[in-house]
């Protein structure tokens, strides 16, 4: 493995489509499923991240860029001129934009970011979708999530009964 | 599961439906378990019902003097509790006696009721809800005794709960039970043991 002072040490990361993508190993290590990888060093080459195709691999990566702390070259004028709670501030309207995807999208967003372990991403994935059904019927909320209702109606009607505390 | 497999499919893991879930505040994680079988199965899964949201977590503790009780919160989603019980009916007569999984049980002080009468209310200081037991008489000869009231709830499992008051013999070493009443929710009646003699 090439020595880390070297500059940007750039990792390549392959999607099962066949598709690379050439990223800053800081920007990779975002990810705790890569950065292990780097670390016990399994990752000479390049790294195939088995269940993501490329669509969903090119978002978790522009995600990546931007929440990748800004210390390096490229972040140092940032960070020098804008205060902390700006940054802040700006990221977060980043990401209510950046997750402005359709379902299908969202959920394969938030399958590779637990499956690459990313926090932040898994948070704002699951957070928006939480936000989304949080105010749905039961019925929206099944539909959302592809789930079919398999109580009885007497089952249902039971366990509503036991849980109408929390329908008020 | 094909690990070589594209997920493309939009529909969740289980596993990831509870890391979704585990971020939702308790009462909505209540009414999430009517969505479906599996859902409601989750909160008994022994794996599982370690990251669902529970119960929101706190401490209740019993005053001298002011409110009946505190409530010493660890979480934000006590902000709403009335701690103090404030919504009992002649809260200012009750003496806090013990709490479980987010139910209170209090006495009424033996000044506001006759001395024969032992008269317990059941809350859930979150949903704002009470229930008075049926009264107990306590035995006529009650020099020489004391009580001791627990409650027991656990709402994963049941949504009744038990309220047991031991009848002590006062200052007898080993502590002496020798009377065990039992009050079921379901049943709304007290079930009286007389016949408790062992020692614990």
């Amino acid at each position: 493995m090439a020595t880390r002072e070297a500059g940007k040490k750039m990792i390549m990361l392959k999607s099962p489509d066949g598709m690379e993508f050439e990223v800053e190993e800081a920007v990779a290590m975002e990810s705790q499923t890569i950065r292990k990888m780097i670390e016990d060093d399994c990752a000479d080459t390049a790294i195939l991240i088995p269940n993501i195709n490329s669509k969903i691999l090119s978002r978790v990566i522009e995600y990546c860029n931007k929440h990748v702390p800004t210390t390096g070259a490229t972040g140092a004028a940032a960070s020098d001129t804008v205060a902390p709670a700006a940054l802040a501030e700006d990221l977060k309207i980043w990401d209510a934009e950046f997750i402005k995807v359709n379902r299908a999208t969202r959920f394969n967003l938030i399958q590779a970011a637990s499956y690459l372990n990313i926090k932040g991403l898994l948070d704002l994935t699951s957070q928006t979708t939480i936000d989304t059904i949080s105010d749905n019927s039961l019925e929206e909320i099944r539909s959302f999530l592809s789930t079919k209702n398999d109580y009885l109606p007497e089952e249902e009607q039971t366990i509503r009964r036991e849980n109408q505390w929390a329908f008020q | 599961m094909d690990s070589k497999k594209v997920l493309t499919d939009a529909s969740l893991t289980d596993d990831l439906v509870v890391k979704i879930l585990s971020r939702v505040p308790f009462k909505s994680f209540c009414r999430f378990k009517c969505v479906c079988k599996a859902w409601l199965a989750f909160s008994s899964d022994p794996h599982y019902r370690q990251k669902l949201p529970k119960i929101p977590t706190g401490l209740f503790h019993g005053c001298k003097g002011g409110s009946v009780a505190q409530l010493v919160s660890l979480s934000r989603n006590d902000e709403e509790i009335d701690g103090g019980l404030t919504f009992l009916p002649h809260h200012e007569h009750l003496k806090f006696v013990d709490c479980c999984n987010g139910l209170v049980l209090c006495k009424y002080k033996s000044n506001y009721i006759p001395r024969n009468i032992c008269r317990f209310i059941v809350c859930n200081p979150a949903t704002r809800e009470w229930r008075t037991l049926p009264d107990t008489h306590p035995d006529p000869y009650t020099m020489g005794y004391t009580y001791k009231a627990f409650l027991a709830f656990d709402p994963s499992w049941s949504a009744q709960f038990y309220v047991f008051n031991f009848q002590e013999k006062f200052g007898e070493m080993p502590i002496g039970i020798n009377k065990l009443e039992v009050f079921s929710s379901d049943l709304s009646t007290w079930i009286v043991d007389a016949a408790w003699s062992s020692r614990i």
